[in-house]
């Protein structure tokens, strides 16, 4: 398994919360407030929409490339925070 | 579903709207008003009703492919919910609720589905195509490498087309191994090495006429290389494979043999030899041998009894 970031770790260990959506990993400022714009203002929003996608990850991808324009890098880690996160505590 | 009275005006919107879905037509937009419900049905309805079922659904499926895609794809946007759902089950996608946030995502699947699925359909086709040239090709190809006495006749067969001049079978055949030094080439010496007997008789001066600019051998023969039957008419098995080593392990093997049988024989000679000698030495001697014996295991003896006492004294 690839080498999950510190923010990726942080998030998985613990529920979420009200924590802000760029507690998520791969989501930083810039991303962070493109989606509060559209008002993803909390992690877990992105966590429903996410679930309401059945947490497919092809489409999860591109809801998120096409809401705030994040790289594939970044499409990856959110995926798979979140994903993580589910498999631990939904 | 029978109609017998074809007067859509009559149906409700509800029996339009189902009957469109039936014939797999978008639906208009919800709003609108009995009116398109009824042109479309009859629109549609009315095309499919002079063609009969078969032919029905013959258009549906081998219709163009662009016809299909640039129909759905205006059509996308004014499905329902449940419809693009049900289009992306088709697909084998199964999509989760269709919502605001959703469903723009969904239609862009449906549409690279109905793209992709176009593709594969144009490029089915072609690659077939390619590939059973390709196939026929090397079959024939591999065939001539592989087998040769059915190789030989098909080859007979085949010379006769490609060589301009009608002479004899065996002047072609030659010709032949002196054009093209492939391995097709090579398999027809299995019916020329047959006829090789026959043909350097009275053919040496004719292998001169025909091969001017071939060097002189010793023998006067153009030497090509010919395959030989395997090991018929005590040719060895080595020529029928020059690319491999002279010396296969098998050749190797049976080389070493051969290489120990010559001594063998004489170490079994001499073994023989040997034991004839003792046996005669044994016969001669017969009275002697017994009293060594017996000095020996006296001596023996008495060792074994000091050195008992040796052990127990000490």
């Amino acid at each position: 398994m690839s080498s999950t970031s510190q923010k990726h770790k942080d998030f998985v260990a613990e529920p979420m919360g009200e924590k802000s959506v760029m507690a998520l990993a791969g989501i930083g400022e810039v991303l962070g407030k493109r989606l509060e714009e559209k008002g993803f203002d909390k992690a877990y929003v992105v966590l429903g929409q996410f679930l309401v996608l059945r947490k497919d990850e092809e489409l999860f991808r591109e809801w998120l490339k096409d809401t705030c324009g994040a790289n594939t890098k970044q499409q990856g880690d959110c995926y798979s925070c979140l994903r993580e996160w589910c498999d631990s505590f939904l | 579903m029978p109609v017998f009275v074809e007067d859509p005006a009559q149906f409700s919107k509800e029996r339009l709207k189902s009957e469109l879905i039936a014939h797999n037509v978008a639906l208009p937009p919800p709003e609108s008003k009995k009116h398109a419900y009824v042109e479309l049905y009859l629109k549609h309805v009315k095309t499919n009703s002079t063609d009969f079922s078969s032919d029905e659904e013959e258009d549906h499926l081998n219709g163009s492919a662009e016809k299909e895609e640039a129909a759905e794809m205006v059509d996308l946007g004014l499905l329902t919910d449940d419809q693009l759902k049900a289009k992306l089950l088709q697909y084998g996608v199964k999509a989760g609720p269709i919502l605001a946030s959703t469903r723009f995502l969904y239609e862009k699947k449906l549409k690279r589905l109905l793209d992709s699925s176009a593709q594969h359909k144009i490029n089915g086709t072609a690659d077939a195509g390619l590939y059973s040239d390709s196939e026929e090709e090397d079959d024939e190809e591999q065939d001539s490498d592989e087998e040769q006495d059915s190789e030989s006749e098909q080859l007979l067969s085949e010379t006769k087309p490609r060589t301009e001049t009608s002479k004899t079978a065996s002047r072609d055949l030659t010709r032949l191994d002196k054009d093209t030094m492939t391995s097709k080439s090579l398999c027809l010496t299995s019916p020329s090495s047959r006829q090789k007997q026959t043909i350097r008789e009275p053919a040496s001066d004719v292998l001169s006429e025909m091969f001017p600019d071939a060097e002189r051998t010793p023998t006067g023969i153009f030497a090509t290389k010919r395959r030989s039957i395997k090991g018929a008419a005590g040719r060895p098995v080595q020529f029928k494979y020059p690319e491999l080593p002279l010396l296969s392990p098998t050749i190797l093997e049976r080389q070493e043999i051969q290489q120990r049988l010559v001594p063998l024989w004489v170490q079994v000679i001499v073994f023989l030899m040997v034991v004839c000698l003792l046996y005669i030495i044994y016969s001669c001697m017969d009275e002697q041998l017994s009293s060594p014996f017996t000095a020996l295991l006296d001596g023996l003896h008495e060792s074994a009894l000091t050195c008992i006492s040796s052990f127990t004294g000490a």
